[in-house]
């Protein structure tokens, strides 16, 4: 590792360590991700290969970039452009109060790293404020593809053990495994919502049966009519038929009329009637946004 | 699945289409290796050939995806084409490429593991050596390992038919989209051993494989395949060469096994009623059956009991036949085939 120096540890990622460092030619600073190699291992962990390939393709203002992947015997070093913290952190210091402008900017940038990654086929599949770098500039950006996969025309099954639970969405959390870009789009109304109330988290449930009653408490139980299908999911079991009785303006009381409408489209139990990150993006909740974040 | 289907919209299509043109065109170069002039000391086309048909065989082992496969042969032949590696150490190189393919591809539960591939595959290496192997590969290909290939394109042509000629296939009442998808990639599989289609970019040797397949199935296939021609800027001349090699390489593979290629015939018959297919749906679809909400056309019931396939190539018995397809899960679940005369 002659090239960087490293200057402090700055996390643990999906699969490794991550750790600021200077590039000593360029002075540029960086985050390393550092990936231990065993011997009795499987090789390169499919996680951190995914993460390079999809990112190699993935550039974007509104996601991490990936510079360099340094490969020796023992470790894999993954050079990423470096940012100043994440979202989670960012809540932390914000001590309870973001204002409405920094929230629209946010998940502006997060839809449209989202839409991005959505147009070239690939799901996230672990949104979450830890998963999303800011900048001291107020830039927004995607990151930790460990868990992200590419996704084609003929469906596939593919994992139903994806995202951390309190982004999970309802048809996830029913075991499903037919699914596609909407199962990032309720992870988004999630964070939003979370945005909205300076990091308090919408739903964080113990466990899935938890989870999926704090969803249906808030959002009303869904039925056969609401969502078709939804009694064949692989773990359907019936939960007590809960009636929307609490508004969304009493759960995220800061959020505007029109956020709100924007986050009652994310968090829509039947995927298939959930927003997708491009209809999102042309919601009216954000036609007053700065021209800076639109272009920036 | 209606969001599934509601999703490939034609825009997204064509914007799939366009990006996959314009990756293969940055990417994409002639393949081909050539012939060897010291036996041990080289890989040539042949050795090749006989490494993608043994890769076929371990994919259908521990149950891939068809983009598995795709995958690992794509990255077999841009490592072959970027060292020199002895005969020996192919076997090593190929399951190599496979390992990578599956990490990409599959989902970590079905991801088998090193010791496993190495044992299920017989490859003669040790999984340590087939870790180094990878970490080879890796360093080769600067860790490009995603490449479009002909199966992307296959699965775009096919969704575009889809989209724009839904009732291409009407005649053929239980020939769902899905059914239809899964017996062309059979045959792009069988294709993809074929070391002179090297010498085609993945877009052209799709487009053949598709035009020769709707040749035999529909009398407007000219139509259709212009309308993708047109999409894809295929020039005829290139078109036209690749559909050669192609109808040559498959007859030859039929010729050297009585038979590998069948297609499903005739119209609905009600007298012909049999319950099959419904059954073991996946193992007939490579697990592709749900790819459009509506797979069938029309009642379940009358659909499902109304198949006859038939074989393109005449006399041997059925059953024989059957199992020389690559697809081995086919054997059980198809009803009895009938010989017909027509030719590829």
């Amino acid at each position: 590792m002659q090239k960087y120096e490293k200057l402090e540890k700055i996390g643990e990622g999906t699969y490794g360590t991550v750790f600021k460092a200077k590039n000593k030619e360029t002075h540029e600073i960086v985050a390393l991700k550092r990936v231990r190699l065993d011997d009795d291992d499987e090789g390169v962990p499919s996680s951190a290969l995914r993460e390079i390939c999809l990112l190699k393709e993935l550039k974007h203002k509104n996601i991490v970039r990936l510079h360099d992947v340094l490969h020796s015997e023992k470790k894999l070093t993954l050079v990423f452009e470096y940012c100043d913290q994440d979202l989670k952190k960012y809540f932390d210091s914000c001590s309870g109060d973001i204002d409405p402008e920094t929230v629209k900017s946010f998940m502006y940038q997060l839809l449209r790293g989202l839409a991005f990654c959505h147009s070239h086929n690939v799901l996230h599949r672990d949104l979450k404020p830890q998963n999303l770098l800011i900048n001291k500039n107020g830039e927004l950006k995607l990151a930790d593809f460990g868990l992200a996969r590419a996704f084609g025309i003929p469906v596939r099954c593919y994992s139903a053990e994806v995202v951390t639970l309190w982004y999970r969405p309802p048809d996830v959390l029913f075991g499903a495994k037919l699914y596609s870009t909407s199962i990032d789009m309720w992870s988004a109304g999630c964070i939003f919502a979370e945005l909205a109330n300076a990091g308090r988290p919408l739903f964080p449930g113990n466990d899935v049966d938890d989870q999926l009653k704090r969803i249906f408490r808030l959002l009303g139980t869904p039925t056969e009519d609401t969502w078709p299908g939804m009694s064949r999911l692989p773990d359907y079991k019936p939960f007590p038929i809960y009636q929307v009785t609490t508004s969304l303006a009493v759960v995220v009381p800061k959020l505007c009329p029109k956020g709100r409408d924007l986050l009652q489209r994310l968090l829509v139990c039947n995927p298939a009637h959930r927003l997708s990150a491009d209809e999102g993006l042309n919601h009216p909740y954000f036609n007053d946004l700065s021209s800076a974040v639109r272009t920036g | 699945m209606k969001l599934l289907r509601g999703f490939w919209d034609a825009k997204r299509l064509a914007s799939t289409l366009e990006e996959a043109i314009a990756k293969e065109a940055s990417t994409w170069k002639p393949r081909l290796l050539k012939a060897k002039v010291n036996q041990d000391a080289e890989i040539g086309p042949s050795e090749r050939d006989e490494a993608v048909r043994w890769l076929a065989t371990l994919s259908t082992k521990v149950q891939a995806y068809p983009e598995t496969f795709a995958m690992s042969v794509s990255i077999l032949d841009r490592f072959l084409n970027a060292v020199k590696a002895r005969p020996k150490y192919l076997r090593c190189i190929s399951v190599s490429c496979f390992f990578l393919a599956a990490k990409i591809n599959e989902e970590d539960e079905a991801i088998p593991s090193a010791g496993e591939l190495v044992r299920v595959s017989e490859c003669g290496c040790t999984a340590n050596e087939l870790l180094r192997m990878e970490r080879i590969i890796l360093d080769k290909l600067g860790w490009n390992l995603k490449d479009v290939t002909a199966l992307d394109f296959l699965h775009i042509y096919h969704a575009l038919l889809t989209t724009y000629q839904p009732q291409l296939l009407d005649t053929y009442t239980c020939m769902t989209p899905s059914r239809h998808l899964a017996h062309l990639t059979r045959k792009l599989q069988r294709c993809m051993a074929c070391h002179q289609v090297l010498g085609f970019p993945g877009s052209v040797v799709s487009l053949a494989l598709l035009s020769l397949d709707l040749e035999m199935l529909i009398p407007d296939w000219l139509a259709a395949t212009f309308m993708l021609q047109k999409m894809v800027k295929v020039q005829n001349e290139s078109l036209i060469r690749c559909r050669e090699v192609i109808a040559r390489h498959l007859a030859a593979q039929r010729d050297m096994t009585q038979n590998l290629v069948y297609i499903i015939s005739a119209p609905a018959n009600k007298s012909a009623k049999r319950k099959v297919a419904q059954i073991e749906d996946d193992d007939i679809y490579d697990g592709i059956k749900r790819l459009y909400d509506q797979d069938w056309k029309g009642d379940p019931e009358t659909v499902a009991v109304t198949e006859e396939v038939a074989m393109v190539t005449g006399g041997v018995a059925c059953s024989s036949q059957l199992r020389q397809d690559r697809d081995g899960n086919l054997s059980p679940t198809l009803p009895p085939l009938q010989p017909i005369t027509a030719m590829i």
